[in-house]
């Protein structure tokens, strides 16, 4: 009884004190966040950024902080670390209304393509994640429905309706999954962070410039060598680009 | 066969031909374009005794009702050489030119000009424009075959583009010849035109002029030569026994190969004047003039819109300076692109324009400002500067968050919170950290994800595979198949019992045939085979109601050889017809199950 007694004791001590811990940790966290929104309010909005970055170094990446972190880069001149949080924010959360309008803003400003089209535009709005479980559900669903024809012939008799639909909706969920894939394993990988650089016909600074690449621009890397990425544009056209000019979206 | 039509001048014409020939007049009738009149000289350079060819073209023109030649003061000879008309179908474009040309002799050295007179063209009255050629101080030419550099003067500037021509005179036709080569150390060429070829008469007689068109430009100030110049050809000497305008018009002769030298032509380059000049002069001479517009003059602060500086003039364009717009906080300028459009084949003319995206935030800004540029005219040896008229543009403030996603012109810009408005558009900063995530690679962005999604239909399709397995191996006989009991060998004792008319061997081996064959269709075992069978599971099971029948008929057979009496070899065979197509249906009636 008495050994009973202080390994209860032991126990509210252990959850009391992983709890403080736990409280700590998530009000420093709230604390710098507060802290970086107030550096950007003010105008520090480089600042801002910079302590962004170190929370998220710390503590681990939120929608919120991603998001953010892309306003004060954005306002400290640096449209190119700015695209690449909002990116990486679009990446968790498409579907917000102010991301989406201060990405517009950003590639208006920088003169950069504006995502349009079905596989720009509409599929930037769906994560993959999202399409890859619909298209998972749907299958699951019509294997069920397809397999009562043997073990439950009178209840697939009764839903023939639903097992097309089911049907349709499998494809419908798989062709939306397919080209959301295929989308991500073309399309641009990195973002230009650096101001007046161009893509390069070669892997040298004294090789021809292939083309202009404006700071927020967005590429593919296709390879690398000596510190230099390939990287293809929108177009597919082909070039060489400095690794300390571009940001790597994260996998 | 095409069939042809002979009209009274001999020539024979196909009715392909005619009515095409029709349409074009037609269309030609139904012309309404305005005529356009060009006058110009073949060329632009000559000597004094020579003779010059003057053309009047009308395009799009059917007839030149009426023309007043002016009257010449320093003319020493002229000839009119008549009318020409000609008629072009290019991509079904009809055109038409027409024209009338003259042969002029000037008088003196100097500017020859002819100025602007009125013609009737098509009932219209239209005026020509007035042109000069430079009439050159006589050259002694002792040679049949010459060549020449000209400059319209002996004193430039530096940077000031030249236009020269290097002049091929032939007494005889030319058969063939290579490029000229022509010495220009100390200047850049330029651009250069197709050669072309004239005629000109010296002294009464007829010579073939091979004019070299092309610009330079000097690169440094002082005495430069231009040339020597030299040309290979050949030509072709009339022979002696000829006339000589019969070889001249007609050809033959010998041809003998030449080569025509210049000599160097030397110009006086003169450097633009220390006096007077600006301090953001880089360079440009010539002549120009500059007009900016901007896409847009009243937009919401944030909105991009292109400012276009057109810049219109004569000289060297490559060394005039971009215009740029007055930078000002509140305005972000980008780097901009630039086009040329000459307007004539060497670029001497023409119109440059400069495109420049521009970002205006701040509304208190009310007009775009541009830099003056400057340049040297060489004619009136004076540097001039270009102001350009400022525009004047509305910048209205961005409407707030939540009253609309972009501005009231449609453009891209948007709407900023009050809170964070800086006039940068930007959307509010998010309170709340949230939930903390992963960036890394989900389990959906995973290669193997896909195949992961499929499972379910691979798990079906493994069931069913499974079912119909499972059903088989129930169907199955517990001990290995007798090989006695094979389709295959009952079949042939059936043959040869039918052969033989061995009723009861018959009907015995084809009782078997039929247990073997149904049970594992109809799911029941062999012994309990018999003609309801057929009603109570086959046909449900879909076997067509003619091979239910033929199955029946052949139960019948058994039945009535078991219980009744002996059956005759004949009605054995007949019966056999039965028997394979019956179980061919059997067969399928199981695979579709």
């Amino acid at each position: 009884m008495k050994l009973s007694g202080i390994f209860w004791q032991i126990l509210l001590a252990t959850v009391l004190s992983i709890g403080g811990w736990l409280g700590s940790i998530a009000s420093a966290r709230a604390d710098a966040f507060d802290d970086a929104a107030r550096l950007y309010e003010r105008g520090q909005a480089l600042e801002a950024a910079s302590m962004y970055e170190q929370i998220a170094t710390t503590r681990g990446y939120s929608y919120a902080l991603l998001y953010n972190m892309g306003n004060a880069y954005f306002r400290a001149g640096s449209p190119g670390m700015a695209i690449w949080a909002w990116r990486e924010a679009e990446y968790l959360n498409p579907r917000h209304s102010d991301l989406q309008a201060n990405l517009a803003l950003a590639a208006n400003r920088g003169n950069l393509p504006v995502a349009k089209g079905l596989a720009d535009g509409t599929l930037r709005r769906i994560r993959l994640c999202e399409s890859a479980w619909a298209a998972f559900t749907a299958t699951l669903v019509w294997a069920t429905l397809l397999s009562f024809g043997r073990t439950l012939p009178a209840l697939y008799h009764k839903t023939t309706s639903l097992r097309w639909l089911a049907g349709i909706a499998t494809l419908c969920f798989w062709a939306l999954y397919g080209t959301k894939y295929w989308a991500n394993l073309t399309g641009p990988n990195c973002i230009v962070v650096a101001h007046d650089t161009a893509v390069r016909f070669g892997p040298l600074e004294e090789a021809p410039v292939a083309f202009p690449a404006p700071e927020g621009s967005e590429l593919r890397i296709v390879g690398s060598r000596n510190g230099w990425f390939q990287v293809t544009d929108s177009n597919a056209k082909p070039g060489w680009i400095d690794q300390k000019h571009v940001k790597r979206r994260l996998p | 066969m095409v069939k042809t039509i002979q009209i009274p001048s001999g020539r024979r014409i196909g009715t392909g031909s005619l009515a095409r020939m029709l349409i074009l007049l037609w269309c030609l009738a139904c012309r309404t374009h305005a005529a356009n009149v060009t006058a110009a000289f073949d060329r632009l350079f000559i000597e004094l005794g020579e003779t010059v060819q003057f053309t009047v073209t009308a395009d799009n023109a059917q007839r030149i009702d009426r023309i007043q030649f002016p009257e010449l003061a320093n003319l020493a000879g002229g000839q009119d050489l008549g009318t020409s008309q000609q008629t072009e179908v290019i991509n079904g474009a009809v055109s038409s030119h027409i024209s009338r040309r003259y042969r002029l002799q000037p008088a003196a050295a100097g500017d020859f000009t002819v100025p602007s007179f009125k013609l009737v063209v098509d009932g219209q009255e239209v005026t020509t424009p007035t042109v000069r050629c430079r009439v050159l101080p006589v050259e002694q030419h002792t040679n049949t075959v010459w060549l020449k550099i000209v400059t319209e003067r002996d004193t430039y500037t530096l940077g000031e583009t030249i236009p020269l021509e290097l002049q091929l005179y032939s007494a005889y036709n030319i058969d063939s010849g290579s490029p000229p080569n022509l010495s220009l150390d100390g200047f850049i060429k330029g651009h250069d035109e197709k050669p072309s070829q004239s005629q000109t008469v010296i002294g009464g007689k007829n010579h073939i002029v091979l004019t070299f068109r092309m610009t330079a430009t000097p690169t440094k100030g002082g005495d430069l030569q231009i040339g020597p110049a030299s040309m290979d050809l050949a030509v072709v000497v009339p022979s002696q026994n000829r006339a000589r305008g019969f070889d001249f018009f007609f050809g033959g002769g010998s041809a003998q190969k030449v080569t025509a030298e210049a000599p160097a032509k030397t110009l006086h380059i003169l450097q633009p004047p220390m006096e007077g000049r600006p301090v953001d002069y880089a360079g440009a001479v010539g002549r120009f003039t500059a007009k900016a517009t901007a896409s847009r003059t009243n937009f919401t602060a944030g909105d991009a819109i292109t400012v276009k500086i057109v810049v219109s003039g004569q000289g060297a364009f490559d060394t005039l300076p971009a215009p740029k717009l007055e930078e000002m906080p509140g305005i972000t300028i980008y780097t901009g692109t630039n086009s040329f459009v000459p307007g004539d084949s060497l670029g001497m003319i023409g119109t440059k324009t400069y495109e420049q995206a521009v970002i205006v935030e701040d509304p208190a800004i009310t007009e775009l400002k541009f830099e003056p540029f400057s340049f040297f005219d060489p004619q009136t040896r004076r540097y001039e500067k270009v102001s350009l008229r400022p525009i004047k543009i509305k910048v209205n403030r961005p409407a707030v968050a939540g009253n609309a996603a972009g501005s009231t012109n449609g453009s891209n810009t948007l709407a900023s919170e009050p809170t964070t408005a800086k006039g940068d558009g930007l959307r509010p900063l998010r309170v709340d950290y949230g939930d903390t995530v992963s960036l890394a690679a989900g389990l959906s962005d995973a290669p193997w994800f896909p195949a992961l999604a499929a499972a379910p239909l691979l798990a079906y399709a493994i069931l069913m595979y499974g079912l119909t397995l499972a059903k088989r191996q129930r169907l199955a006989p517990k001990t290995a198949p007798d090989p006695l009991l094979s389709r295959d060998s009952l079949l042939s004792k059936l043959a040869k019992a039918a052969d033989s008319g061995d009723a009861p061997n018959y009907y015995n081996t084809l009782n078997q045939l039929l247990q073997v064959e149904i049970a594992p269709v109809a799911g029941v075992p062999p012994n309990s085979v018999n003609s309801a069978i057929v009603e109570s599971k086959l046909i449900p099971m879909g076997l067509p109601s003619e091979e239910g029948n033929r199955l029946r008929k052949l139960f019948e057979g058994v039945d009535e050889a078991r219980f009744g009496g002996i059956a005759k070899p004949d009605t054995l065979r007949a019966a056999m017809a039965d028997v394979e197509p019956a179980l061919n249906a059997l067969r399928q009636l199981q695979w579709r199950n």
